[in-house]
């Protein structure tokens, strides 16, 4: 590889900035842009020879600037292959802060130039990663998803952990669940926790995610009107949990609306603290001063005298009822 | 060479400890299984590292009580029988195993110095002979699994001879009745098979004798006088889980009858929270263990009441429909299920261990 010594001023409309190599495009932000303006360029850009033009190797985002600015550019001749362009890319932006799916977008760029071992010993280090770490494992598992994953990946819809529950179902499973990921943007916590539950709950009855989600009622959620995504991320992972744990969900379900109708006007609360493994349940309540006390005693022999209670206290006794 | 059962065929690799190289258990082993590659070590060289992909089986002296109570719990009822540490690990490989979460290797270990062992139970049994004991072998390995390789079994029923106050209960998915004639008292030994649903014994339990073998043997042996136990343990929730134990309750009501039979335990599949991780990446075949596990009052997970009440209910009404009610206890579980299923709770009959020494010693009631 050679990067020659002298600086060259070109024309920003003779640089072509469309190589493979430049794997993390993006707007430039107001610094850079306020920095070009008042004080000019300091750092050429990197360029090869391509024609009778360039193609930019680094420096994607100044010349966005310069452009914009209609300046001519700064920048210096090499002569590299591609998994040197790669690497002075990768090098000259390691200051940016890199979320997974820049490092995705990175590694499906050397992926093809390099072998997994030379990917986790070489390049996730350059990119703040363990070679040792989980990061990289899962980051390379990632490979082995359908393509169409990627998109959700490098916008940051899809946390890198889902990988692990999405790497233990089937590709019909994966295409079955890939909707979920094309517009709602997902916590890490919610999307492993929707994609565990699922694939368990599949496991559990033997048969397949896609019949349980299209069982379940989770498409329609998608389409549904008036819902932000945030409720829709909530009304999913409900309907995840109450897939995989469905006796549990219906006893949780009206152990807390008997709850809330017993205390109803009071300030006691009721939980069920054994997991429905005893029948116990506890009441708390916070008081801060003899009247408080004295309304919460009242409203203790209010709540003793529900008709209720043996409804709650019976409610795990009888033997499950068969799954609908 | 001694023609050795298809479960121990992947016994690839011997390590002998030096200090019990000259045990007559040794000696016994290395005579049935000739021609293996023997490692001799430091007894201090640590624990055995096989690097091959077959089984290892480690011949070396036990330092530590031989006899130990089961560790029950205070809020679920426990059987209360005595655990005679025998070895560790087994050549079977039942996906819900506990071994897999209680050892970190599958290395069979066999502790050689048996009269250390005998010697200890000697001193423990003899002290007051009015004291009954239950015991049995199959808590950390299977009762018979090396029972080919060691007749450790057959030298303990001989032993147990001299000690009426003892009944000695051999526990196992494999079926070597080999130790049989050996026994001097066939009223105080228990031979019992771990039983499940045919498609449990199928997909999960690998290396293990067939349900009808197991009844088969079952049979032989109430035939031979001795009355046997009979585990449905772990009970799995899995589709079709009605039909399955109906099949298996319908072959014993074929094999046995209740006179046959001094216990029944049911218990569900519960485990330590960390063993669910531990299926799951070995046997991804293991569904079951995705169902509704929730916290335990001890700490185990274990299948959500109703759900374990229901198949219990399903289990005891067909059990008790053939005459084994008076048999049955549960494993581990507590008042509300004893009552939901049964209709009594152990605290009503005198306590669960005192039910059970009772049945094992043939009905003789406890006079202490
Ligand atoms: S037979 Fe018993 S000890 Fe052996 S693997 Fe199966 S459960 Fe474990």
């Amino acid at each position: 590889m050679t990067v020659s010594d002298a600086v060259i001023l070109i024309p920003a409309q003779a640089i072509e900035a469309s190589s493979p190599c430049l794997f993390w495009p993006g707007e430039p932000d107001e610094s850079l842009a306020f920095s070009l303006a008042r004080l000019g360029q300091m750092e050429p850009v990197l360029v090869e020879r391509q024609g009778e033009g360039f193609s930019l190797v680094a420096g994607a985002r100044r010349l966005a600037v310069l452009t914009d600015l209609g300046r001519p550019v700064l920048a210096r001749e090499v002569e590299a292959t591609d998994l040197e362009k790669g690497l002075l890319y990768l090098s000259t932006n390691a200051a940016r802060p890199l979320t997974d799916g820049m490092r995705f977008a990175a590694l499906r760029y050397f992926h093809m130039l390099l072998t997994e071992s030379e990917l986790t010993n070489f390049v996730a280090p350059l990119m703040g990663l363990s070679p040792q770490g989980r990061d990289i494992r899962l980051l390379l598992a990632w490979f082995n998803l359908p393509d169409a994953f990627d998109p959700a990946l490098m916008s940051g819809r899809l946390p890198l952990a889902a990988g692990e529950p999405l790497s233990r179902m089937t590709r019909e499973e994966q295409e079955a669940v890939l909707p979920f990921f094309a517009t709602l943007a997902w916590s890490r916590g919610s999307a492993v926790n929707f994609l565990t539950w699922i694939l368990e709950a599949a496991r559990a009855r033997e048969m397949s995610a896609s019949e349980i989600l299209a069982q379940g009622g989770f498409y329609p959620i998608l389409s549904e009107e008036g819902l932000s995504p945030k409720d829709a991320i909530t009304a999913l992972t409900a309907l995840a949990r109450a897939a995989r744990y469905p006796a549990l969900f219906r006893l949780e379900t009206e152990a807390v609306r008997l709850g809330r109708e017993i205390c109803a006007g009071t300030a006691f609360r009721l939980t069920r603290p054994d997991q429905f493994e005893t029948p116990a349940v506890e009441l708390t309540v916070r008081v801060a001063g003899p009247g408080p006390l004295s309304r919460a005693t009242a409203d203790f022999q209010k709540i003793a005298a529900s008709p209720l209670w043996d409804r709650l206290f019976n409610l795990a006794e009888a033997p499950a009822e068969p799954e609908a | 060479m001694t023609h050795l059962p298809a479960h121990l065929a992947a016994i690839e690799h011997i390590y002998l400890d030096r200090s019990a190289r000259d045990e007559p258990l040794t000696a016994r082993v290395l005579d049935r299984l000739p021609g293996l590659p023997l490692t001799e070590r430091e007894d201090e060289a640590g624990p055995v590292e096989h690097p091959g992909t077959g089984q290892a089986l480690w011949l070396r002296r036990f330092k530590g009580r031989f006899l130990r109570p089961c560790p029950g719990t205070r809020i679920y009822h426990c059987c209360a029988y005595q655990i005679a540490h025998i070895g560790e690990n087994c050549p079977m490989s039942c996906t819900y195993c506990i071994l897999q979460a209680y050892f970190q290797d599958r290395t069979l270990k066999v502790w050689t110095n048996r009269d250390d062992f005998l010697e200890e139970l000697d001193r423990t049994f003899s002290e007051d002979p009015t004291r009954r004991w239950r015991i049995g072998t199959g808590e950390f390995t299977d009762s018979l699994a090396l029972e080919a390789l060691t007749g450790l079994s057959g030298d303990l029923v001989e032993f147990l001879g001299r000690f009426p106050n003892v009944c000695l209960e051999l526990k196992s998915k494999i079926v070597d009745l080999s130790w049989t004639p050996r026994v001097p008292r066939p009223d105080r030994v228990l031979p019992a098979w771990s039983l499940n649903a045919p498609q449990i014994v199928a997909t999960q339990e690998q290396g293990t004798a067939s349900l009808e073998e197991r009844l088969q043997a079952a049979r032989t042996c109430a035939d031979a006088g001795f009355k046997v136990c009979l585990h449905f343990d772990p009970i799995i929730h899995f589709p079709g889980w009605q039909e399955g134990y109906s099949r298996t309750i319908k072959m014993i009501g074929d094999m046995l009858a209740p006179e046959h039979v001094a216990y029944i335990s049911l218990g569900s599949f519960r485990h330590m929270p960390e063993l669910a991780g531990i299926i799951a990446r070995r046997h991804p075949q293991a569904g079951y263990v995705h169902g509704e596990f929730v916290p335990g009052l001890d700490g185990k997970m274990r299948l959500l009441r109703p759900l374990r009440v229901e198949q219990f209910t399903f289990l005891a009404a067909r059990l008790t429909a053939l005459g084994f009610g008076p048999a049955l206890y549960f494993c581990m579980e507590s008042d509300e299920v004893w009552r939901a299923v049964l209709g009594r709770t152990p605290g009503e009959f005198g306590g669960l261990g005192r039910y059970l020494m009772d049945r094992a010693f043939g009905g003789e009631r406890d006079s202490g």
